[in-house]
């Protein structure tokens, strides 16, 4: 594998006396989608959230190994948590829109990030949003409240505003578990169009969802990562048992 | 507790118990993430407030479910009653803070432009009050710590005094800078939903009093009951 973008080194993480994930190595490459498949509580959202150290707040977390993320420990002391999660989008499973205009949500970020000129904003929005692939869909109302988008175009617009203040990498914790088929199809398509640009995570229970937007594919369970390969792979032919009885649906 | 004579009944009353304090956990990781994604203007760590909610909501349900399993299968009464019923109120109590939690959590976007009023307010210490005041309730009800529950009472003058203040400070710099204004009056709310925390966690003192000696303190004023039972025990 080339261009590692994350490398998991002995991962170890515990809620408590409860242990969530054992002993996890793998690398995420650069520029691709990566899908983490399994039942549910198998680890998956606690594992996507190490990658932002989402998990460091929660009271008795703990967690032994290392994560890298471009070579360097994002669990070392020196490490700016705020600064990191800037380099790392997170999309969830709802969708999350601010209660402000479509414009001002994906002028959010780089607002806040201190660009100000209207000039500079409005290539940002209009980029971001044509990343999103939401741009003709709402370049006529820009000034409406995003709240009036439906729920498909509201994960499209959430997406842009991450996309805005130009992360390296995507966390997608089931993003389109609460959208409609063809809402979902459009989300998939662009997660396609993204990995040209960016490292992509996405946590989804939709097997068919994993095989048809990923590339590779990590396959948990009870907290330990059991197979991760090629999405072909996986999906064709895994080495393991457990594996095979998961995707082809005789358990979970 | 004696153990009772159906083994049945005490392991569900156990469960019941176990609930409470996983749903405890629940809501005061939200607080917490609540307050630091406020604090770092964190929209992330915010936005993972919110979904927790679901999680929250799950637990409500099961609690209440259990509670009305027990009370119409076992028919608890005298302690037992009181610790269903108790056990009922302080999940409602509960839900009302997750709720509380998200509130605070949906405004951290709209304050984050404006971080630096935050400092200018006694919101972040309001939070610390509050936070412990959560703990020490659930320690309170769970031991049956009259003394604690009390303690918790008598603190929540000081989060309402708080909350005065940050009205006083805010409103004053909205009128200097109305460009403050958004963000100012979603910090206003945050204040106000700790102090919603503080109350929360003051009726759960409350109940502990109640499981402990089925006084019922509520809706008497804490400082006068206290005045009446201190008065009692000297007579
Ligand atoms: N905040 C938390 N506190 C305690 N335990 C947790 C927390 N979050 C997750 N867990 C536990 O960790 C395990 C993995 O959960 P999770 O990562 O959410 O799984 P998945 O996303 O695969 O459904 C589960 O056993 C779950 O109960
Ligand atoms: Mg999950």
């Amino acid at each position: 594998m080339k261009n590692i973008n994350i490398s998991v080194e002995h991962l170890n993480v515990f809620y408590g006396k409860n242990q969530a994930l054992h002993d996890i190595t793998l690398d995420i490459p650069a520029k691709k989608v990566t899908a983490l498949i399994g039942p549910s509580g198998c680890g998956k959202s606690t594992l996507l959230r190490t990658f932002n150290r989402m998990n460091d707040m929660i009271k008795g977390a703990r967690i032994e190994g290392a994560v890298r993320v471009d070579d360097e420990n994002i669990y070392d002391r020196a490490m700016d948590v705020v600064q990191l999660r800037r380099r790392i989008g997170m999309v969830f499973q709802k969708s999350n829109p601010f209660p402000k205009s479509i414009y001002d949500n994906v002028a959010y970020g780089p607002r806040i990030n201190g660009l100000g000129s209207r000039q500079e904003l409005d290539g940002i929005v209009e980029q971001s949003l044509q990343r999103a692939a939401l741009w003709d869909e709402v370049k006529d109302r820009l000034k409406h409240s995003a709240l009036d988008l439906s729920g498909g175009q509201q994960q499209r617009l959430c997406i842009a505003r991450s996309l805005a203040v130009n992360p390296e990498i995507l966390l997608m914790d089931e993003p389109a578990s609460a959208l409609d088929p063809i809402a979902t199809a459009k989300i998939e398509d662009l997660i396609h169009e993204l990995k040209e640009a960016y490292t992509i995570l996405i946590v989804t229970h939709n097997l068919q969802q994993a095989a048809r937007v990923s590339d590779y594919t990590a396959f948990f369970y009870l907290g330990k990562l059991i197979e991760y390969d090629k999405t072909r792979k996986i999906f064709t032919q895994p080495e393991q048992t457990q594996t095979e009885e998961y995707v082809t649906g005789k358990f979970g | 507790m004696t153990e009772h004579i159906l083994k049945r009944f005490d392991d569900q009353l156990e469960k019941l118990e176990k609930r409470i304090g996983k749903m405890a956990d629940l809501v005061q990781q939200q607080v917490s993430e609540a307050m630091h994604a406020l604090q770092t203007s964190d929209t992330s760590l915010a936005q993972t407030v919110i979904e927790m909610d679901d999680k929250v909501d799950l637990y409500d349900t099961k609690i209440e479910k259990l509670c009305m399993r027990l009370l119409a299968l076992q028919q608890p009464v005298a302690a037992d009653l009181r610790m269903v019923l108790s056990s009922l109120s302080v999940n409602r109590n509960l839900e009302r803070m997750g709720d509380a939690a998200v509130n605070i959590a949906e405004r951290v976007a709209m304050i984050a432009p404006h971080a630096e009023l935050i400092q200018k307010t006694q919101v972040v210490k309001m939070g610390e009050v509050a936070a412990d005041m959560i703990r020490d309730a659930m320690k309170a009800f769970v031991n049956v710590d009259v003394g604690l529950a009390r303690s918790v009472a008598v603190r929540d003058s000081v989060v309402d005094e708080f909350d005065q203040q940050n009205f006083d400070r805010l409103t004053a710099r909205m009128k200097k800078s109305p460009d403050l204004a958004e963000a100012a009056s979603h910090l206003l709310l945050v204040s106000r939903n700790i102090e919603r925390l503080a109350d929360e966690a003051t009726n759960i003192a409350e109940e502990t009093v109640f499981i402990a000696d089925a006084k019922f303190v509520k809706h008497q004023g804490w400082g006068q009951k206290i005045a009446e039972d201190d008065q009692e025990r000297s007579e």
